[in-house]
């Protein structure tokens, strides 16, 4: 009912909340509309709720438009259909029964404590969850990859990706992972739960950009067939220095530089591309094509994916949490020692120590030192002096590869334990491609233009009158 | 990425929940949507310089989001159910005051959708994943419009309770 003059507006207040809602579902008439209008004028606390509605609105929108892996089980519109017909009209007949088997479709309004019960059950759910969202990726990646590019771009899911979906992503995927690992007691649980932490902390944003710092490189040690392998693919480019921004959806720029200039590949979730030089622009379907320049890639590990990652350490890696280093100067105290060696005891006998690599051996102590000097380093390049008690709860957590396992020898995550902030990740002998790598992943603040999807398009990249090479199959 | 720039960014990541959530709520079409916010992450960039940091950030990175809105709008006059500048005007105050407590609680509703009924969890579904006006959801589901929209109001104001429920649990 449209308003004829301020007398109306008590009316208008009690049917306000129907208008924000009909508005944001577009079902307002003209006169609705007015009065919704004028609603908002009369009064700042009017459109404060307006406000925390279409926030809501706008979150249900991005994590319904983002990744499978966000969302709970799919609901077959069989499910939805009002069969029963004196139930039809009534939107709130049946929605809130809980259905016996199916604890999660107990309803909010009556659960008087769901706040532990919750904890248990996403624990269950999410791993399923994780597993599918895999399978998701797997068959996405399929289904891109043999439409056509026209029909893809533009399409209007794959435009509207969650702002903020990657923290629930990684919800999603530590809940999980701390289910597989329910059966876990000890350390490597509390360090399970540290990395999920830290991960889903550094998620908030799914917008972020890292700084990569090569400490060391050399050529990967000579085994059977390994390195004429390695040589065959087309060579990797150079890393140090270079910068990596990450989008929701899969998206990605990593971009470095050369002496013959700079280069850069990525991702918009549905193509993958690579800028080099001079050279035509080479776009693949493939959104994963050009993920082959960023480290980790070739074990499911790849820097711009830390769901992934943290997958892979939870799968094939031993992972202990140092103590808190009580004062800045304490970084090298006994208990922390005495964690790393026993890390390192257990890096000498990987796969990588016997290759011939005597510096997978017994380096670990050295490595923590690193690590948390390498966390200040990171703090004093980011322009921001961490406050005396962020300094004081710096955390350095140490995974360590298991034997047969692929992947860098070791992983160091040094962080802050109170705030979750992320300092770096060190990564110790990571392949890539003929090379062993040991390089360090530092956080950037993300600049506002690499935080829209437009920035992980090529042609935010560069100019127009560059020509562009489509990739086909999986030729380099 | 000089000192400046680095400043804006960080600020930016912060405020951008709530600027996308005020584009949204003025601009209806989604791609449009991603081209007003690209606009403005440019515009927040150049005009940094003279950002007061005296003033709260979001509600400056809001009023620049509203320059970008209002030409967006000179160039779609035609559109029916457009708010008008005083209005806009309004709710860009409001926006700019949404906090980071606010835009955080918001990190648990995934959770909480999880725990709707499957029919509520499917409405979601079908507005969201595949945005369908109600009038479309209910043909789909042999529902009347206005019921949908109904539910679709109380799915809504159950998944706000569940976030205040998250949120004053976690601030014990």
């Amino acid at each position: 009912m449209p308003p004829t003059s301020s007398n109306t507006l008590p009316t208008m207040n009690d049917n306000a909340e129907s208008w924000i809602h009909g508005y944001l579902d577009g079902t307002l008439t003209d006169s609705e509309f007015a009065a919704l209008s004028e609603w908002l004028r009369s009064d700042p606390a009017h459109a404060g709720r307006f406000a925390r509605v279409a926030l809501l609105h706008n979150r249900l929108a991005e994590l319904h438009r983002g990744p499978a892996v966000l969302l709970p089980p799919h609901v077959p519109l069989s499910e939805i259909r009002a069969d029963d017909a004196g139930a039809a009209d009534d939107p709130l007949d049946g929605w809130d029964s809980p259905t016996a088997n199916d604890p999660a479709a107990e309803p909010l309004a009556e659960r008087s404590s769901y706040e532990p019960v919750m904890g248990a059950r996403l624990a269950g759910a999410s791993g399923a969850a994780a597993s599918r969202a895999a399978a998701n990726r797997t068959a996405a990646s399929r289904t891109v990859a043999s439409r056509p590019v026209a029909s893809r771009i533009g399409g209007r899911r794959a435009r509207w990706w969650a702002v903020m979906g990657g923290a629930l992503a990684v919800f999603a995927v530590m809940f999980g992972l701390l289910a597989m690992l329910g059966d876990s007691t000890g350390r490597v649980s509390a360090a399970t739960r540290e990395l999920a932490r830290v991960i889903t902390a550094q998620s908030r944003s799914p917008w972020r950009s890292y700084r990569i710092v090569i400490e060391s490189e050399r050529a990967m040690a000579t085994k059977a067939g390994r390195s004429r392998e390695a040589d065959r693919r087309p060579p990797k480019p150079t890393l140090n220095s270079a910068s990596l921004h990450v989008g929701p959806g899969g998206r990605f720029v990593l971009t470095g530089v050369e002496p013959a200039g700079s280069w850069t590949a990525g991702s918009n979730g549905q193509q993958s591309w690579s800028v080099r030089g001079t050279a035509p622009i080479r776009v693949s379907d493939d959104p994963l094509h050009f993920r082959r320049d960023v480290p980790g890639h070739e074990h499911a590990m790849p820097l711009n994916d830390l769901e992934a990652m943290l997958n892979r350490l939870c799968d094939s890696y031993d992972a202990v949490v140092l103590d808190d280093a009580d004062e800045p100067d304490n970084t090298g105290d006994a208990a922390a020692t005495g964690d790393a060696a026993a890390t390192g005891d257990s890096a000498a006998t990987d796969d990588s120590a016997a290759t011939g690599d005597s510096a997978a051996k017994g380096d670990s102590v050295a490595t923590g030192e690193s690590a948390l000097a390498t966390e200040s380093d990171a703090a004093n390049n980011r322009g921001a002096t961490p406050e005396p008690q962020q300094r004081s709860s710096r955390r350095l957590l140490v995974a360590t590869k298991r034997r047969g396992q692929r992947g860098p020898r070791q992983v160091e995550v040094s962080y802050d334990s109170g705030t979750d902030e992320l300092f770096a990740i060190r990564f110790v002998d990571m392949p890539y491609g003929a090379n062993r790598l040991t390089l360090r992943l530092e956080p950037l603040p993300s600049e506002p233009t690499a935080q829209t999807a437009k920035y992980f398009e090529h042609t935010a990249h560069h100019s127009d009158s560059r020509a562009i090479e489509y990739v086909l199959g999986d030729g380099p | 990425m000089d000192e400046t720039t680095r400043q804006a960014a960080r600020y930016w990541t912060l405020a951008q929940p709530a600027v996308s959530a005020f584009v949204a709520a003025v601009v209806h079409d989604f791609r449009d949507r991603d081209d007003v916010l690209q606009d403005i992450a440019v515009a927040v960039l150049e005009s940094f310089p003279s950002y007061d940091p005296a003033r709260p950030f979001t509600a400056w990175a809001i009023g620049v989001a509203r320059n970008q809105v209002r030409l967006y709008l000179r160039r779609r006059r035609r559109d029916r159910l457009v708010f008008d500048e005083a209005t806009i005007a309004c709710l860009a105050d409001a926006f700019g005051e949404i906090d980071a407590d606010q835009v955080r609680r918001l990190d648990v509703l995934r959770e909480c959708l999880a725990m709707l009924a499957n029919r509520a969890r499917g409405l979601c579904q079908l507005r969201y994943e595949q945005d369908l006006k109600p009038a479309a959801i209910a043909d789909r589901v042999g529902m009347t419009p206005n019921s949908v929209a109904k539910a679709l109001q109380r799915i809504r104001d159950q998944l706000r309770e569940c976030l205040d429920r998250r949120a004053s649990v976690s601030s014990r």
